[in-house]
């Protein structure tokens, strides 16, 4: 396997990551798993559609970029080329017995199925389709690898691992539509936000460029699986997660206005969408923060709680969440944190253009999980966020109150997010 | 007379758009009451001149012509466990007729839409519904008191009409507790210990049932449906297999 830093660039000016032209982000077992929940608790058997959707538009759109860029063609090639990227970006492996007619697809050590088993255990089954984003990115490779007028592949989850079978398979069969090659989410969607006369981008902080360079250099084992402390970490094209929340959002909200319902979904479906982000960011942030190449270069933490949300926040922007910087820390009072570009922005801009709501639960979960972070986790005593910390604070304390209080979608220069730790 | 307005169960049970979608030559679903003929939800083509609740009330039949035709056609042991599927041709649509559990599901194609196809797409929907629809409950094993032997005894002691000091007279003020409302609660404290995320399991309750947190925050007002909704969401999400909540949850 190839390092990530040999295919994952820096978007410059935009503070994002990208793979080809791709905008990327890590993330980790926790939040693929409670975002597909989310999504599975909103729309029930018609989320599996929408996830499937969102991973075959975001994976059609980063393998076409990678194979266009590296003049790839041929059916085994681009598969080949499938293989190794979902194996490098951390996602697990995948065996394709296909043909120009279909086939099957063959999953092991997959994100989702993995980290359910990972974060719920061997007794917890589902009893429905799991694993959206490997039977969109199967269905996307076959599609790329064997055109067609007629149609796209569609993938079918066949066996799961989380239903109780001994592995996942998907069987693959062209469906018949008129197909629309999906547009993902391109560097040129932040560039044409963040437009010629912004100004440059800050560099960014030691620590930041540091882990920059520390994630650049993980390498997936012949698993395709990259660790860092206790959680799986995986790189995915920025679109599948965002066009999955918002697919679903609207979703919600456009039956409820059909109805006329008064029972307010969406904001339910918002709080769960925002803790897959707390709790991956808490795990993560706090992990690689602790890790002990971040502790030999710059030795012990800094006990003023300003400069360690900082260093907090610089360390998640190495992540791909943007260039994040922290504009006031009133310790357990209040954390606010801002940022030009993040990518839910970005795509939102993109596919859906400004908005006066609140449409960032990403940015609103990761300001979260940084306060709790400076608030509950004793960096100093070089143990990081012990095991069930998390899980003793949610079920502990009340939920902090977030607010948005500025957005790039609202026709602010930038987005901010205010928490309320009282 | 039926009416043909959407019902509460067929706009709140059940959002059927998403097995529709990409299905070339569909018509409509119509998941029905197999017994009674009531319509539980459906959906149908943009423009489609069909009533849902007549094509529900029209089927009920077939439920029983089934039970009857299975073991008729392939022997009693068979045909009893087979689920018949019935197909109805008329000059415009095809229908397929399945049996899920208590439901019966209609799924209404084009007369044009190729037969081995359209049979295929009426199988994988009713698969996803088969995941998809409530199980019945089955009813609380009541607890009956051991048979005793009779005996020939003196004359019956005198009622006793001691409260015993722990135990608290009964509260006179104040109104009957709804037992549906305890039902919820519990259930929602049941789920909250037993789940991995218990911070999140209120929200998932209160947006898997399509109920909202006002009223799994405040359960009073429900009724037997959105307890039994209530209850395959909690099976959800615990990973229990249908049916086995109201067991693993006796003290």
């Amino acid at each position: 396997m190839m390092s990530l830093g040999t295919i994952v660039r820096p978007v410059p000016d935009a503070g994002l990551f990208a793979v080809s032209d791709q905008i990327v982000i890590g993330g980790t077992h926790h939040d693929a798993v409670l975002l597909d929940q989310a999504v599975w608790d909103a729309l029930g058997s018609e989320g599996w559609a929408v996830r499937r959707q969102a991973a075959f538009d975001a994976s059609y759109a980063l393998i076409g970029a990678i194979a266009k860029r590296l003049g790839i063609e041929g059916d085994r090639e681009i598969v080949d080329l499938a293989i190794e990227l979902f194996g490098t970006l951390g996602l697990g492996q995948l065996r394709f017995e296909i043909g120009a007619t279909g086939g099957e697809v063959f999953g092991s050590d997959l994100l989702f199925g993995s980290g359910f088993r990972e974060r719920y255990g061997e007794t917890l089954r589902l009893r429905h389709h799991a694993d959206a984003f490997a039977a969109g990115f199967a269905a996307a490779a076959a599609s790329i690898a064997y055109p067609s007028d007629w149609g796209s592949f569609e993938a079918d989850e066949t066996q799961c691992l989380v239903r109780g079978d001994a592995g996942c398979v998907f069987s693959l069969s062209r469906r018949p539509q008129t197909f629309q090659p999906a547009e993902g989410l391109a560097r040129s969607d932040a560039e044409q936000l963040v437009g010629p006369d912004a100004p440059p981008e800050s560099d960014p902080a030691p620590v930041g460029l540091y882990t920059r360079d520390l994630v650049a250099s993980c390498v997936a084992n012949d698993k395709g699986i990259i660790r860092i402390g206790d959680v799986r970490f995986a790189v995915l094209p920025a679109a599948y997660r965002a066009q999955l929340t918002y697919d679903t959002l609207h979703l919600i909200e456009k039956r409820a206005s059909a109805r006329g319902a008064t029972t307010k979904l969406a904001p339910l479906f918002v709080e769960l969408a925002k803790d897959a982000t707390r709790t991956s960011m808490f795990h993560l942030v706090g992990a690689l923060y602790d890790s002990a190449p971040l502790r030999d270069a710059f030795g012990a933490p800094p006990t003023d709680p300003h400069d360690l949300v900082e260093q907090l926040a610089a360390v998640a922007g190495a992540l791909g969440w943007g260039s994040l910087a922290v504009t006031e820390l009133v310790p357990n009072e209040r954390l606010v944190v801002s940022v030009t570009l993040t990518p839910e922005v970005v795509y939102y801009a993109a596919r859906h253009g400004g908005t006066p709501m609140s449409r960032l639960p990403g940015l609103q979960g990761l300001a979260e999980a940084l306060a709790l972070l400076v608030t509950h986790v004793d960096f100093s005593r070089g143990e990081g966020a012990p095991p069930g910390l998390y899980e003793k604070l949610m079920a502990e304390s009340r939920p902090f109150h977030v607010e948005e209080t500025r957005s790039i979608l609202s026709g602010d220069r930038e987005c901010e997010v205010v928490v309320d730790m009282r | 007379m039926i009416e043909d307005a959407p019902t509460m169960e067929a706009e709140g049970a059940m959002v059927l758009d998403g097995l529709a979608v990409g299905v070339d030559h569909l018509e409509a679903i119509v998941v029905y009451f197999a017994e009674v003929g009531h319509l539980y939800a459906s959906w149908k083509r943009k423009g489609l001149e069909l009533s849902p609740a007549r094509v529900a009330s029209g089927f009920v039949g077939l439920a029983d012509v089934s039970s009857r035709v299975g073991p008729a056609l392939l022997g009693d042991a068979e045909g009893r466990l087979d689920s018949p599927v019935f197909t109805f041709e008329t000059s415009r649509h095809t229908t397929f007729i399945h049996r899920v559990r208590s439901f019966g599901v209609a799924i209404v194609f084009e007369r044009e839409a190729p037969l081995g196809f359209a049979r295929m797409a009426a199988r994988n929907i009713v698969r996803t519904l088969d995941q998809e629809l409530p199980y019945p409950r089955e009813p609380a094993p009541v607890a009956l008191p051991e048979a005793r032997a009779t005996a020939p005894s003196g004359p019956p002691a005198p009622p006793d009409m001691q409260f015993e000091a722990h135990e608290p007279a009964p509260d006179t003020q104040h109104q009957a507790r709804n037992p549906l409302g305890d039902r919820v609660r519990a259930l929602i404290r049941h789920v909250e210990t037993n789940a991995r995320d218990a911070h999140l399991a209120r929200a998932r309750l209160a947006l898997r049932s399509g109920l909202g947190l006002d009223a799994v925050g405040h359960p009073e007002a429900l009724n037997a449906d959105a307890l039994l909704v209530l209850e395959t969401a909690a099976e959800d999400i615990l990973g229990l297999e249908p049916g086995t909540l109201t067991e693993v949850m006796q003290p």
